[in-house]
């Protein structure tokens, strides 16, 4: 009796285990499902955040700017240069095949017009949904060479 | 090193469990029958009966009656109490029967590495109470009214199928198992593999691993039913009775930090996988483990441990051999120079209980630790630069990556107060008080913050540092009720219990310039006083001899008052005009859950098993706004089986569960912390083997499935939970054996291996991380005092990650603030390392 028992036992152990590893193939697939655009990887977003960018002839400082995605930026920008810098944040691709918007642009709002030396401008807008790293750069005249005045916005 | 446990010999025993019920049962047998089921582990060589012997069983029911022994190293009963009988309308003759023939009994003492030392154990006995006998065909001859029934033999001690488990009744264990996966991980399976810290023991357990990525002082990640719980978080850990998580730790609520335990006075942890017991409270998510104290070997220990990296550490216990094994003194220290750069690190800690008897039916336990840590921390590498040979797996990038470091200490004094009635009941009330300090300085990003105080300071480096100090005392307080008796077809057993923990927390998180370690922006700077206050009731249901339903209802109030010193402060500009920094948000809830647990012993070996639960965790202080809800919700269902063979050789158990969280808790590498995140969902399968095919191997395996996913499955929002590996295999096996004689003396010898497999973890949704195998061993011989061993860490030498993100950094090997771009970044977890120890015992 004891032996039947024992083998009933090690008998379910082992199916269970079975039924284990039959599932791992299925379990174990890593492939995106589809409907999502995997665009906001870290699930947090919102929030406030605060930027004095002074930019000169040779660049911007800091060159690096870096919020949640959907934060509300007031953003400051100082020309420090000795000639007329602007403000524009650039777009990024988000293909998908899911429906979703294959760019991603910051709102208008984000774009401060040429700034005279010595002169400021602040605005405020909401940073859009989709992460990345979008860069920014001034796009006056000697700005968009090689080498140009560029920076980048980190949404996360 | 193990202490394998008391068994009785047989025939010792069995004389005198024969004499003492002959004697006991026939003065008071009025009707029933008798026969000794006695505990696992008795003599295969059965004794002859020696008496008949007739019992009055109540209502015709088994009884159970559990004893405390001291069994000394020569085998000798020294005392012996009667805890309790249930059921509790049995007579005191059983009780006494039991004592007397406990007390006569010589035992095979408990030993450790073949050396007989003393013990005290807890003891079950069952009587059994015999199956109504079939209607006589014809009796010879009709009794004399008022004599005394035929009484049959005593049965032989040979061990049963359905005999008594032997179990410990001290203690701040459950009562009896909730769900698959409550299980008691013993010394012997705690040592089958090395485990450096004590956070890592509880990979011996099945289903779990606990990685160790980094040095002394921080909280060890645990891989559990496809959670990866940082730092400990979502596994509600103590120390008997004693909380150890903290429930608003900056660095993850829940945070659980279990190093400051010695490893080597770790008597047994019991795990339980899944919300699925009342007495389980805050940060329950994936479940609890509990760890018991204790030094069965009695005298004086010294270890002595050297090996890779410069590492050293030395290890004291002093457990006086006339005291029971819960008393002892350890202290330990270690000191490495760690693999790679940045990673010295040192710790010390201090671990003290004393255990005894206040009475024949009052026991006092007190335990105090106190420990430190600090390391230096290498930080993250990236993946692209490995790949490109711009930085070794094990290096840490210059600039940018210096000044990282951990420390922390905590310090607890907690006492257990328990007493025994008559009747099987017990009370027990453990108050307690900790204080913790925590701070780490750690850098995930490079250079890419800005502050937000002073928005014209920006590119300084992105050194976070967090602190919490935290305060804090509580109370547990439980009733253990004797059974009751429910009809002819059933037995209750109910538990009232009461927790209370209330705590002061001030913590801070700055942005520090890595080259002076100066402030230069301020996150947040937070007092938080916490209460938790829960009332459980927990019911312990047997019907129907095979029906067994657990649980109950939990209900905590938790009030949460935060003074946010940064309010209108942070970020500039945000403040209302005229408004000064500061503010407090008062917040409080009440979490109530059911934990429910159904099993059904279907033919003694196969017990199929149902439960649910629902757990809670507490919310981080920065996400609780005004009369917000303090805490998040975790529902978990399983279902499943537990197969055994006859004696426990081999314990099987498969659970498929689903769980559901309410906001899940993952990396955020931008504040170097734990966010609360969207709901999720988790489905899969667990199943486990513990098998002792000889008396001498131990062979413990498990295999996770799982599916971890964010609920909320929409465009723009990611689905696969970060980090979880789906598939997670482990499996521990360990051989003791004697070596024969050396000088006379006997030598005993263990080896054990330990191997771990994680899947490739998400990264995203789309990046698959590689798969991680890490393979462990040790070996160990002692003869009499002398003991030799050596522990082999990565033995494959394999270069893998810890710990792997995928983020935005700009580290670089110049200074100033580079530009960014995404990368995997990983944090390495050791190579091969080897330690070895020589241990003297005396």
């Amino acid at each position: 009796m004891r032996r039947i028992r024992s083998i009933a036992a090690l008998s379910c152990g082992v199916a269970g285990l079975g039924l284990l590893l039959g599932t791992l193939t299925r379990c174990g697939d890593s492939s995106a499902s589809a409907g999502a655009c995997t665009t906001d990887q870290d699930g947090i977003s919102g929030g406030t955040a605060t930027f004095d960018v002074t930019v000169s002839d040779t660049g911007f400082a800091p060159r690096i700017l870096k919020s949640e995605n959907l934060a509300r930026v007031t953003l400051t920008v100082r020309n420090a240069g000795t000639r007329p810098h602007d403000f524009v944040v650039g777009c990024i691709a988000t293909p998908n095949a899911y429906g979703c918007p294959t760019t991603s642009c910051f709102p208008d709002a984000a774009t401060i017009a040429s700034l005279a030396p010595d002169a400021s401008a602040t605005t405020t807008f909401v940073a859009p949904k989709p992460e990345g790293i979008y860069t920014f750069r001034s796009d006056l005249g000697a700005d968009t060479g090689d080498g140009g005045l560029t920076g980048q916005f980190i949404l996360q | 090193m193990s202490a394998r446990g008391v068994r009785p010999s047989g025939s010792s025993l069995a004389l005198a469990l024969a004499l003492a019920l002959a004697l006991t049962l026939t003065l008071t047998a009025p009707a029933a029958l008798a026969q000794v089921i006695v505990v696992a582990g008795a003599s295969k060589a059965p004794p002859a009966p020696l008496a008949p012997a007739g019992v009055a069983f109540p209502d015709g029911r088994d009884v159970q009656v559990v004893l405390q022994l001291v069994v000394d190293a020569t085998g000798r009963v020294e005392s012996a109490v009667a805890v309790s009988r249930a059921p509790a309308s049995a007579s005191p003759a059983f009780a006494d029967a039991a004592v007397q023939a406990a007390r006569r009994a010589t035992f095979t003492p408990s030993t450790r590495d073949g050396v007989p030392i003393r013990s005290r154990v807890a003891y079950a006995l069952v009587f059994r109470a015999p199956a109504p006998a079939p209607p006589a065909p014809a009796a010879p001859a009709a009794p004399a009214a008022g004599a005394a029934p035929t009484a049959r033999p005593i049965a032989p001690l040979e061990p049963q199928a359905d005999a008594a488990e032997v179990v410990e009744v001290r203690g701040a264990g459950w009562a009896s198992p909730r769900g698959l996966g409550d299980t008691r991980v013993t010394r012997e399976l705690l040592e089958a593999s090395p485990r450096q810290q004590t956070s890592e023991l509880l990979s011996a357990a099945p289903g779990f691993f606990v990685d160790h990525e980094d040095s002394e002082g921080l909280g060890n990640d645990v891989y559990l039913r496809g959670f990866d719980l940082d730092h400990g978080s979502g596994i509600e850990m103590r120390l008997g009775a004693i909380p150890i998580n903290i429930p608003t730790h900056i660095e993850g609520q829940g945070y659980a930090d279990a190093n400051f335990i010695i490893p080597e006075v770790v008597r047994s942890i019991r795990v339980l996988e899944g919300p699925y017991d009342p007495r389980q409270g805050d940060a329950a998510i994936v479940g609890s483990a509990n760890f018991e104290l204790g030094v069965p070997e009695r005298g004086y220990q010294l270890r002595s441990t050297y090996g890779s990296f410069n590492q050293a550490r030395v290890v004291a216990i002093a457990a006086p051999r006339d005291a029971n094994e819960e008393t002892f003194a350890a202290f330990s220290i270690r000191s490495t120079d760690g693999f790679g750069q940045r990673r010295a690190g040192q710790s010390a800690s201090l671990n003290a209980q004393y255990g005894a008897d206040l009475g024949p039916r009052d026991h006092l336990r007190v335990i105090a630790t106190a420990y430190g840590a600090r390391s230096s921390l290498a930080g993250v590498v990236r993946q692209d630069d490995v790949d490109a040979g711009r930085i070794d797996f094990y290096g840490s990038y210059p600039y940018l990556a210096q000044g990282q470091s951990v420390q922390s200490s905590r310090v607890i004094l907690g006492a257990d107060l328990e007493h025994a009635a008559p009747d099987g009941a017990r009370f027990e009330i453990f108050p307690w008080f900790m204080s913790t300090d925590f701070r780490a300085r750690q850098n995930f990003t490079g250079d890419l913050e800005t502050s937000q105080i002073n928005p014209s300071a920006a590119a300084l480096g992105d050194l976070f540092e967090a602190t919490n100090l935290e305060t804090a005392a509580g109370l547990t307080s439980r009733f253990h009720a004797a059974p009751v008796r429910l009809g002819p077809f059933g037995e209750l057993v109910a538990e009232p219990g009461f927790t209370a923990r209330a705590g002061h927390t001030d913590q801070a998180r700055d942005l520090l310039d890595p080259t002076n370690l100066q402030t230069w922006d301020r996150r947040i700077d937070a007092s938080l006083e916490t209460l938790d206050v829960g009332a459980y009731l927990d019911l312990d249901v047997r019907l129907f001899r095979h029906l067994h339903l657990t649980g109950g209802p939990r209900v905590d109030l938790l009030a949460v008052s935060v003074n946010d010193h940064l309010a209108n402060l942070v970020p500039a500009g945000s403040a209302p005009p005229g408004a000064l920094p500061g503010a407090v948000r008062d917040v409080s809830g009440v979490s109530v859950g059911p934990r429910l647990s159904a099993s059904y012993d279907l033919a003694r070996t196969i017990e199929p098993v149902v439960s649910y639960g629902e757990g809670f965790r507490s919310l981080d202080g920065q996400s609780l706004t005004e009369g917000a809800t303090p805490y998040s919700k975790i529902r978990s269902l399983e279902a499943g089986f537990r197969a055994q063979t006859p004696g426990e050789r081999a314990v099987t158990t498969l659970a498929l569960f689903e769980t559901w969280v309410q906001n899940e808790l993952v990396f955020e590498a931008a504040s170097g912390g734990l966010d609360t995140q969207n709901a999720s969902i988790r489905r899969g399968i667990v199943g486990s083997v513990v098998a002792h095919p000889t008396p001498w191997l131990l062979v413990s395996s498990a295999l996770s499935v799982t599916d971890a996913t964010f609920s909320t499955l929409v465009a723009g929002v990611g689905h696969y939970v970060p980090n979880i590996p789906p598939i997670l295999f482990r499996t521990d096996a360990t051989a003791r054996r004697s070596l024969g004689a050396i000088g006379g003396k006997p030598v005993t010898a263990r080896v054990g291996v330990g191997y771990t497999f994680l899947s490739g973890r998400h990264l995203t949704d789309a990046i698959v991380g590689p798969v991680t195998h890490a393979l462990n061993a040790t070996v160990a011989a002692r003869r009499d005092w002398l003991e030799l061993g050596v522990d082999a860490y990565n033995l494959l030498g394999l270069k893998y990650a810890d710990d792997a993100q995928y983020y935005a950094s700009n580290w670089s090997f110049r200074p100033g603030q580079q530009p960014a771009s995404e990368a995997i970044h990983l944090t390495a977890a050791p190579p091969l390392t080897v330690l070895g120890t020589v241990a003297v015992y005396f």
